[in-house]
């Protein structure tokens, strides 16, 4: 398949005007077939197909200041198939960028979309990842994103999962940090679910260094029989390391939630809070809404979007 | 008459909270519903809204000569009837702009500046816990603006801290009066109530008295009610 032909796809609308943006690069991959790469300045990019899988190799030099987004596009526009990624990602000492996956499955009927992440932030490197999924209504996919992040010395690492149309499957997230002194990460995951998927989103923050700081934020829209598990886990075992995790879980029909906020201090000097709220989606909040004309459906639908906003 | 409620009633727990009452609205009315309390005002506002665990046992609810007993509170929505509720709901990551965009009537910047909030400030604001009651209550009142409707169910505007003064409650009020909503304003300041056309006062569950507004708040003031002389007759 051609790059031309794929992104005339009109899952893909949305993309195509961000891969034409000059100062970005971009990977491109359908399937286990890579489509397109270009390589912005001050960027080491290494890209190979094999029947196995996609690795992409990314290295951002010493001091380097992306201008723009660099975009990576993961796709399989067929209904059934495996797509596997392994992605390395080094960012140098104080360079800065941000990254924005794509992971686009417009009709799974038996899709599995397994991705391993590993990221190591040097010294004072500023990382912002976003992972955009669009997902078709049908639900019959597998989606495993794995991610071990490591943030040397006051790096800073902000990851924000998007999963907001489409169903999620079964989707299952673990995504793991460790930040040294003074290092920061905040990890954002929102997403929503409906007929039968189940969620699973795990995240982890290990403050290791002195005055490291963590946040983690999960905002899950569960409906119909769809389950969900919201696991935060921040863990501080440093002097001024503060963290918190701040989960919240609606739920309409008979969908069910947990969430699991986990909070452990080894040092005395550490401090890591939680909060975690699940319920059914208020009634006074769908009244006001409908008392403005809108349906009950439609009312549900801007609440959830007002929830899993940033 | 754009509303008529009829013998309408309605128990919680084995109680009346409303018994018998008896309404009715002319078009463009501006209508004011006193009374202590307790007394059942902000009840009646959510029956005729249709909110859920509000449905009458007994009456009617007649709205443009239809009998509306029976329609979910969308449908009475999308027939003219809307709500400002005495403690407005809030909501994640919804912005005021959105809010108000519900109504197509005026613009949100035009809603906003009639409450009194300014709309640079205010518009991209979300609709969370980061207003205050009284900001919340005027962008409720604003929304109710913006959909210019066909009744307006006003529950206790005035009350509250950092609330709008008679003078901007009487502007909406005169807004809405020209768009020709007809407009039940409940309260329990009596002096609120002096704006209205026509005012009801509500004991115990059941109107007692309907008249030109002073002549109501007079006997809200004076007695409570004209018939049980303020011993809340009608609770037996």
């Amino acid at each position: 398949m051609r790059l031309e032909a794929f992104l005339a796809h009109p899952a893909l609308e949305g993309l195509r005007e961000a891969l034409q943006e000059p100062p970005g690069g971009h990977v491109v991959a359908e399937g286990h077939r890579l489509l397109s790469t270009r390589q912005p300045k001050g960027v080491k990019l290494s890209a190979r197909a094999r029947p196995q899988g996609l690795w992409v190799e990314l290295e951002l030099a010493q001091g380097l200041s992306l201008p723009g987004p660099l975009h990576l596009c993961f796709a399989l526009l067929r209904p059934r198939g495996l797509q596997r990624v392994n992605l390395r990602l080094l960012a140098g000492r104080t360079s800065r960028a941000t990254i924005i996956s794509h992971c686009i499955f417009p009709n799974p009927l038996g899709i599995r979309h397994l991705m391993r992440a590993q990221v190591l932030l040097q010294e004072g490197a500023e990382l912002s990842y976003e992972q955009i999924h669009i997902h078709g209504p049908e639900g019959g996919l597998v989606v495993e994103p794995r991610a071990q992040v490591e943030l040397q010395r006051k790096a800073c690492y902000r990851a924000d999962f998007a999963l907001l149309q489409g169903r999620a499957g079964r989707l299952s997230i673990h995504y793991v940090v460790k930040a040294q002194e003074e290092a920061a990460a905040e990890l954002v995951a929102r997403g929503q679910a409906r007929g039968q998927d189940q969620v699973c989103l795990r995240e982890e923050i290990h403050l290791l260094g002195k005055a490291s700081r963590g946040l983690i934020k999960a905002r899950l829209a569960l409906r119909e029989r769809a389950q969900g598990l919201i696991e935060g886990i921040t863990v501080g075992a440093a002097p001024q390391a503060r963290g918190h995790v701040d989960c919240l879980e609606v739920l309409a029909q008979e969908a069910q939630g947990r969430a699991v906020p986990m909070v452990e201090v080894r040092h005395p000097l550490a401090r890591v809070t939680h909060e975690a709220a699940l319920g059914r989606l208020q009634r006074a909040q769908l009244e006001a809404l409908m008392a403005r004309g809108l349906s009950p459906q439609e009312a549900e639908e801007m609440l959830i979007q007002g929830i899993l906003r940033k | 008459m754009l509303l008529e409620l009829r013998r309408l009633s309605f128990k919680a727990r084995g109680r009346y909270i409303l018994r018998d009452l008896e309404l009715s609205l002319k078009e463009g009315e501006l209508h004011a519903l006193l009374g202590a309390n307790g007394t059942g005002k902000s009840t009646l506002a959510y029956i005729i809204m249709g909110c859920e665990g509000y449905r009458p046992q007994g009456g009617e609810i007649i709205f443009a000569g239809r009998r509306i007993n029976h329609l979910p509170l969308h449908e009475r929505a999308r027939l003219g009837i809307s709500l400002a509720w005495q403690e407005p709901a809030r909501f994640e990551g919804l912005s005021i702009r959105e809010y108000l965009g519900l109504g197509k009537a005026l613009s949100a910047e035009q809603c906003l500046g009639m409450v009194g909030l300014e709309p640079a400030v205010y518009l991209e604001r979300p609709l969370d816990r980061t207003l205050s009651g009284g900001q919340r209550k005027r962008v409720e009142l604003a929304a109710v603006l913006a959909l210019a409707p066909r009744l307006a169910l006003l529950d206790e505007p005035d009350s509250g801290i950092d609330m709008l003064s008679l003078r901007d409650i009487a502007k909406v009020l005169r807004r809405l009066k020209d768009w020709g909503s007809t407009v039940l304003l409940i309260t329990h300041r009596k002096e609120v109530a002096r704006v209205a056309d026509r005012a009801s006062l509500l004991c115990a569950g059941r109107v007692v008295f309907t008249g030109a507004p002073p002549e109501t708040a007079w006997h809200y003031t004076h007695r409570g009610c004209p018939l049980c002389d303020g011993r809340r007759c009608h609770e037996a």
